[in-house]
């Protein structure tokens, strides 16, 4: 207070009054209690022009007085920005309640009444000047404040991406980004940010750390510095959200944490891994305005140093969007006063996708969003969408997520042994598994497993119920199974291939590089079924409104394709594109070059599968041949006949009968083409398949 | 955010809140906290079939109420979350944390 005190007594007071003696009465009554930076004024437009040269602290104020009166100085002084606070202390004889009204209303601070009665006068001096020291000392360490916050506030957009580098990133991926960040009155704790891992792939993260003001930022900070540390691990998500979570758990203080979704994204084929931290479920929005959620769930970082984070993988297509954003889009209250929530919300982005231009989603989000909740936001708001253009290689199969082979394998087993080799043989990532527990956790964490392998060491119950432990898009792309196992197994093998559907058996004598000459071929034709999957998915190519169309071909790549355009006219065009394909596949190499099952699998056990195919082809009578695929459309059904040169098979126990256990020698592929048609019949000798697909009633 | 304290004897408290649980909850909840520390507890559930939302602050505070719980040597679950509150907890794996039922 004795800073405060000294201020006080150092105030410069104005007092203003045209009786000379009255000046003397108020100078001296101040002076003695120790103001000594008096100065007076004896009418009102001297008193204006003294204020106008110095600026007072004070300004003591006579009313009735020559030229400008004393309520009109107030007025002045109110109009005037520069004097709108300065303490106006009134002084006046007569003292009606109406006069008083009018002083207070003229703009006067206070009033004291003569005669003064000079300790009233001084006391009401002496608070109005020390209210006038408070409320400056507040100012200042308000103004202060409020340029501390917006510097802060400066320094977090700093943190985010800049310009250049975002269209660097562009440049490479043929991508756009749509970002928006909008910080609260208060400090918040959102952050996003990207970068270029190599040339084919991006990251892509949003955070949110909890709660607001400076501490959320301090902490936004600190888990930016700390993400510039992993910077070698940003290829790996999970990974990298494990780290950060390590590193900052111990110094999060207790019910603060940062929410997050870090993804990486090849941007060439599409493929996107992604580990969630509990951040906003992203949305990925499709070029014809339908949408599906990522699964961005996990224990926010800074909890627990134990949580763990798991890597999901998904494949974005061509001309789609990933929407990322932060909670303040769900929490916010709709029109009812009702918040939201992410049904809300995602309804809004379905409505907004097929609004306008794909590259403005964000923008017209917002809009609605402002329109719905003006002014300041409760919370930081971030959003952020990347807008793919056209993926070079949609159609290639996934190399990087795609989590290589499961081998269920005994530890001292025939197959780890021979697995161990593997390395040497070539480029194959063989997760081992002891048990089927085992199997389905590596299907859980890498949903793109390419093949399964199986020691027939193992308990016969585990083997025959294999199937429910194997991924979704495994199943639904009759994903290959191999049998390894000593000659003695030969007949087990087959008894089990007729109930869990497998493609094929390894006699391990044959060695390693039989296996992997096996496993490679196998997974090359499974990548070939899913690769069609994604091509009649994207729906790049199409069969349009033709009701007939006979095509013929010659190679496994011609098939492919013309399987996806047929495809394209069914209810489920993915299936029956798989389905098509392995039976015209089965039909150039079976058919057309007379390469049977036991023989194929000879093949490629040598690895001359490939040569064999190109050498036959040069060769009489082989070099003429070819596949014709008769397309028919009716109203009710779709019908495709399939017609080879060969000399079939035993085709009795097919037909009518796709489920029969006879298909099951033929191979997984086969039977699986089976249930993707609602009746398949083979005619001739077998070498003529009619394949049926029923219309469904719309 | 409103709350109300039932003790159900045997050092069991149920505290069964209602509207949403925000940022702005921030005292009152702790208020809460103080209450709950003054109290013989065994055991405590956090009632959330009546609230609509709940924010990344209000998981925060459920949190340090677990700490608590964990400190002081009682057990905190919660019950009831539905709709958004279920969707969050799940989201965030802190239903594991929590013990969810």
């Amino acid at each position: 207070m004795n800073k405060m005190a000294a201020d006080i007594r150092a105030a410069r007071i104005l007092i203003v009054d045209d009786m000379a003696i009255m000046q003397r009465v108020i100078g001296n009554c101040l002076s003695k209690a120790g103001f000594e930076n008096l100065s007076y004024a004896a009418d009102g437009q001297e008193a204006l022009d003294a204020i106008e040269a110095e600026m007072p602290d004070l300004l003591v104020l006579d009313l009735n007085m020559p030229k400008v009166s004393g309520y009109e100085v107030c007025r002045i002084l109110r109009a005037s920005e520069k004097t709108a606070n300065l303490p106006i202390l009134v002084q006046s004889a007569s003292e009606t309640p109406a006069e008083r009204v009018e002083v207070f209303n003229s703009g006067a601070t206070d009033f004291v009444s003569k005669p003064i009665n000079q300790p009233e006068l001084l006391a009401r001096v002496c608070m109005h000047l020390e209210n006038k020291f408070l409320i400056k000392d507040l100012s200042d360490f308000h103004g202060r404040m409020r340029a501390e916050l917006s510097m802060a506030r400066e320094m977090q957009h700093s943190l985010l991406p800049d310009k250049e580098d975002l269209e660097e990133i562009e440049k490479l991926s043929g991508m756009s980004f749509e970002a928006y960040y909008r910080a609260s009155f208060e400090l918040g704790g959102d952050l996003w940010g990207a970068w270029a891992l190599d040339d084919d792939h991006i990251g892509l993260y949003v955070l949110d750390v909890s709660g607001h003001g400076v501490g959320a930022a301090l902490n936004t900070f600190r888990l930016h510095a700390t993400m510039s540390r992993f910077e070698a691990l940003r290829h790996n998500p999970a990974i990298f959200l494990d780290s950060l979570n390590r590193a900052l758990q111990p110094t999060f203080p207790l019910g603060q944490f940062a929410t997050m979704f870090y993804g990486v994204l090849n941007v060439r084929t599409g493929d996107l891994q992604y580990a969630g931290a509990g951040a906003p479920r992203p949305v990925v929005v499709s070029k014809n305005g339908e949408t599906r959620l990522l699964d961005s769930s996990g224990t926010p970082v800074g909890i627990i140093a134990s949580a763990k984070y798991e890597n999901r993988t998904t494949r974005l297509h061509s001309d789609e969007s990933l929407l990322c954003y932060s909670d303040v889009l769900l929490e916010a209250p709709d029109e009812n006063d009702q918040f939201i929530g992410e049904d809300g919300f995602v309804a809004e982005v379905r409505a907004e996708a097929g609004a306008g231009d794909r590259r403005e989603l964000v923008k017209r989000l917002l809009d609605h969003f402002y329109k719905r909740l003006p002014g300041e936001l409760p919370d930081d708001l971030t959003a952020v969408a990347l807008h793919l253009g056209h993926l070079p290689d949609a159609l290639k199969p996934s190399t990087d997520t795609d989590g290589g082979i499961v081998a269920m394998a005994a530890p001292e087993g025939a197959l780890a042994a021979m697995i161990s080799v593997f390395p040497q043989l070539g480029d194959i990532k063989v997760h081992l598994a002891e048990d089927m527990a085992g199997v389905e956790k590596v299907f859980r964490t890498n949903p793109h497993i390419q093949a399964l392998l199986l020691d027939m060491g193992h308990p016969t119950e585990d083997l025959t119920r294999i199937n429910n432990a194997l991924g979704e898009e495994f199943l639904a792309a009759a994903g290959p199974i191999v049998l390894v196992g000593a000659e003695e197994k030969a007949t087990d093998a087959e008894t089990l291939s007729e109930i869990i559907n497998s493609s094929r058996y390894i006699d391990q004598s044959h060695g390693a590089e039989a296996l992997f000459a096996t496993v490679s071929a196998e997974i090359e034709e499974y990548m070939l079924r899913r690769s069609v999957r994604v091509a009649v998915e994207t729906a790049e190519i199409s069969v349009s409104d033709m009701d007939t169309a006979s095509y013929r071909f010659r190679t496994r790549e011609e098939a492919k394709r013309i399987a996806t355009i047929l495809a394209s006219a069914c209810d489920e065009p993915g299936a029956i594109a798989i389905g098509l394909t392995e039976l015209m596949v089965n039909a150039v190499e079976h058919g057309c070059l007379d390469i049977g099952h036991e023989e194929k699998g000879d093949l490629i056990e040598k690895g001359r599968l490939a040569d064999e195919i190109k050498h036959r082809r040069t060769q009489a009578p082989y070099a003429d041949r070819f596949v014709q695929i008769d397309f028919r459309r009716t109203p009710s059904q779709i019908s495709f006949r399939i017609k080879d040169p060969g000399k079939g098979f035993d085709h009795q126990a097919f037909v009518g009968r796709p489920q029969d256990g006879h298909t099951k020698k033929h191979g997984r592929g086969l039977t699986m083409a089976c249930s993707c048609f609602d009746e398949l019949t083979f005619l001739g000798n077998g070498n003529e398949a009619l394949a049926i697909h029923l219309v469904k009633a719309r | 955010m409103e709350y109300r304290i039932k003790e159900s004897g045997d050092g069991a408290v149920t505290v069964t809140f209602t509207g949403d649980i925000t940022f702005s909850e921030n005292v009152s909840f702790r208020q809460l906290l103080k209450d709950l520390a003054e109290q013989k507890i065994d055991r405590c559930v956090f009632d959330l079939s009546a609230v609509n939302m709940v924010d990344s602050a209000g998981l925060g505070m459920f949190l340090i109420a677990k700490e608590q719980a964990d400190t002081a040597g009682w057990n905190l679950s919660v019950t009831g979350a539905q709709g958004h509150v279920a969707s969050m907890l799940k989201l965030t794996k802190l239903s594991d944390l929590l013990q969810a039922g």
